[in-house]
């Protein structure tokens, strides 16, 4: 690349970029910052409260996260792959519904729906399939946060891979057909390869917004320990008026992100010059 | 695709418009009135407060903005009453504060609010304690209790057949009906911290000391062993004031610790069991009221004192604080129970009669206790 194309591409990406440092890289410059004063003094006291109090936290979070990804990725991978070969208007537009359903939303409907006596049991008692006396709660739990999440990422990930089979040639599906590949043979040796960089890049977005999840853990997790970290980050701030540990909580879940950033960039810049 | 607005529809905004217009031109004085606390709060002052004073005072305008839910929302008014004096400014722009106690020594040793309370009509109504003295400060003749809030326990008597009237008798119950007490910790709301902060009271024996300080770390050795025993109770751990409330609705638990208001709230909305009662029980639960202010240099003294004159006036207590919120009144009750609809009156003290409550109604310890107890409380 010569000089003056150089500046020429620095100069249109000045506008953005100043955005991105005034609204991100600064506020995080002072997060970290905050993050070692403690009583206006340097110090690593917010990081040992945060290992005395949220290691085990830190570790919930990223299960909840990781399973929630795995599980959000097996079903749009196959889904996607019934849709973009045998296609099927009226489940597409089903599965595009989360997409327009606020957190808190998803929360609350979950939580009613899951809870011990909530819509899901009601309805299977009904059957005789649960003991209203004594019922299993989905709701409350871990598996109820995972539940919502994959629930609402599921409509992002359909988009997004979905998306990514439609600009799959179609000449390589029929090639594999002559050959008398199963839908599932299609999926897994011709899309889902083709496909790989986009399914990268939503595992990433998906990823560290599972991470950030707040409302939902928040209506449908159980109340006591371990808790996922924006909860912490939230009781931090406004029950202990302690933005230390909260900025620290807060590094914590950058460095978490950050990882799969990295690799999430790595992927899109690769093809480039 | 871009909605129309109906001809009709735009000539009442116009006409609304114009008349706003001129009655704002006709009005003398315009009240600003700053509320901490959720939307239920900024909503009561707008919609509640604000029409029925303006229609009985021609002339003043009330202007009602919400400064945030919690504490925080409290803190910002005090910091903006701080700021207006540090530049020195001859006429503040808050004429009447609604804050929570946690902010009143800054409001008074900054010099911030007015002793102006001996001065209204509705002075010699008001009896409360906390009226006199927030979390071990002396407040006498700065605040006029606006309501006084309460956790009590509520339960459902087709599981509890006899409700526990002691915290000793609470615990056996718990213990003979596992998992059928539920209360949301610390991190979900306020009924699970005034629980938790009553069990704290209960096992130390030391409430005076906390709610009326001096503030003494050594008060505190009890509280690692207390905690822990709170925490090795079969009890179902919810997620916040709303949750507890929905599982007693439910009936997946029998009993928890509620904001009274938000129980009484719900039965009014029909969105709970009716046959729900509630309970304090010996030696009680905290509760806390917010109090009106009225800032130092308010630029309309005398109406800012007419406005919390007419808020704690036994009508207005009676009708709004008590029929419409399920709040305990800010003055004293035997001025407000004549004017109080006798369904309302047994929501509200069928199940904790005032004698009960100004046995067992507690205050929130000193700021330091406090904080301190919910730190013991996630670390043991």
């Amino acid at each position: 690349m010569r000089a003056s194309s150089r500046l020429l591409s620095l100069a249109i990406a000045a506008p953005p970029l100043a955005i991105v440092v005034w609204l991100f890289f600064l506020p995080f410059l002072s997060s970290a910052h905050l993050s070692f004063l403690r009583d206006g003094a340097w110090s690593l006291g917010n990081y040992a409260l945060v290992w005395r109090l949220y290691r085990f936290d830190v570790l919930y979070t990223l299960w909840i996260s990781v399973v929630s990804l795995v599980l959000v990725l097996g079903i749009a991978i196959f889904l996607c792959g019934y849709l973009r070969i045998v296609g099927h208007r009226a489940v597409e537009f089903l599965f595009k519904v989360p997409l327009f359903v606020p957190f808190v939303v998803v929360g609350h409907g979950m939580r009613v729906l899951l809870a011990p006596r909530g819509t899901l049991n009601s309805a299977l008692a009904q059957v005789g399939l649960v003991d209203l006396g004594d019922p299993p709660s989905i709701a409350f739990t871990w598996l109820g946060i995972v539940v919502s999440l994959v629930w609402k990422n599921l409509a992002l990930a359909v988009l997004l891979v979905l998306g990514a089979y439609r600009a799959v040639d179609e000449a390589y599906l029929e090639a594999a057909r002559n050959f008398g590949a199963s839908v599932y043979r299609q999926i897994k040796d011709i899309l889902l390869p083709m496909a790989a960089p986009s399914l990268v890049v939503a595992s990433a977005f998906m990823f560290t917004s599972m991470l950030a999840s707040f409302s939902i853990p928040l209506m449908i997790g159980g109340g006591e320990q371990p808790q996922m970290l924006m909860v912490d980050v939230y009781y931090r701030i406004n029950y202990q008026n302690d933005l230390g540990t909260a900025n620290a909580l807060g590094m914590v879940s950058y460095l978490l992100a950050m990882g799969v950033a990295g690799y999430y960039l790595r992927t899109i810049t690769v093809k480039e010059f | 695709m871009r909605r129309r607005v109906p001809g009709g529809r735009m000539v009442g905004i116009l006409v609304m418009l114009v008349f706003g217009w001129v009655g704002l031109v006709a009005a003398q004085v315009t009240l600003n009135v700053v509320t901490a606390g959720d939307t239920n709060m900024h909503d009561l002052q707008r919609n509640v407060f604000a029409p029925e004073f303006e229609k009985r005072n021609p002339g003043v305008k009330i202007n009602a903005v919400g400064s945030g839910p919690g504490d925080p929302g409290s803190r910002v008014i005090a910091n903006k009453l701080k700021s207006q004096k540090d530049a020195g400014v001859a006429k503040w722009d808050v004429d009447v504060a609604i804050v929570h106690q946690i902010v009143m020594p800054d409001l008074i040793q900054q010099d911030l609010v007015a002793k102006y309370a001996p001065e209204i009509s509705t002075w010699k109504l008001m009896t409360a304690a906390d009226g006199r003295n927030a979390l071990g400060f002396n407040v006498e003749g700065y605040v006029m209790p606006m309501f006084h809030s309460q956790v009590a326990l509520a339960y459902n008597p087709d599981m509890v057949q006899s409700p526990p009237n002691t915290f000793e008798e609470l615990v056996a119950w718990i213990k003979g009906n596992p998992k059928k007490f539920g209360y949301n910790g610390v991190k979900g709301g306020m009924s699970g911290v005034a629980f938790t902060t009553g069990w704290a009271y209960w096992k130390t024996g030391l409430y005076e000391k906390y709610a009326k300080g001096p503030y003494d770390k050594s008060t505190q050795a009890g509280w690692p062993a207390a905690i822990k025993e709170l925490k090795s109770l079969p009890v179902t751990l919810t997620t916040g004031n709303n949750d507890t409330l929905d599982r007693l609705n439910r009936g997946e638990i029998a009993m928890g610790p509620v904001w009274v208001d938000m129980l009484i709230d719900l039965k009014n909305q029909g969105r709970m069991d009716p046959k729900i009662r509630m309970k304090l029980i010996s030696p009680g639960f905290p509760g806390q009221p917010m109090y009106l202010v009225v800032p130092k240099q308010a630029a309309n003294y005398q109406a800012a004192k007419k406005y919390v004159e007419f808020i704690t006036s036994p009508e207005i207590q009676a009708k709004v604080i008590v029929e419409r919120n399920g709040w305990y009144p800010g003055i004293d009750g035997k001025h407000v129970l004549p004017h109080v609809s006798a369904k309302a009156k047994s929501m509200l003290f069928q199940d904790v009669p005032p004698d009960e409550l100004a046995k067992y109604g507690l205050s929130f310890p000193l700021s330091q206790h406090f904080k301190d107890l919910l730190t013991a409380y996630e670390e043991n």
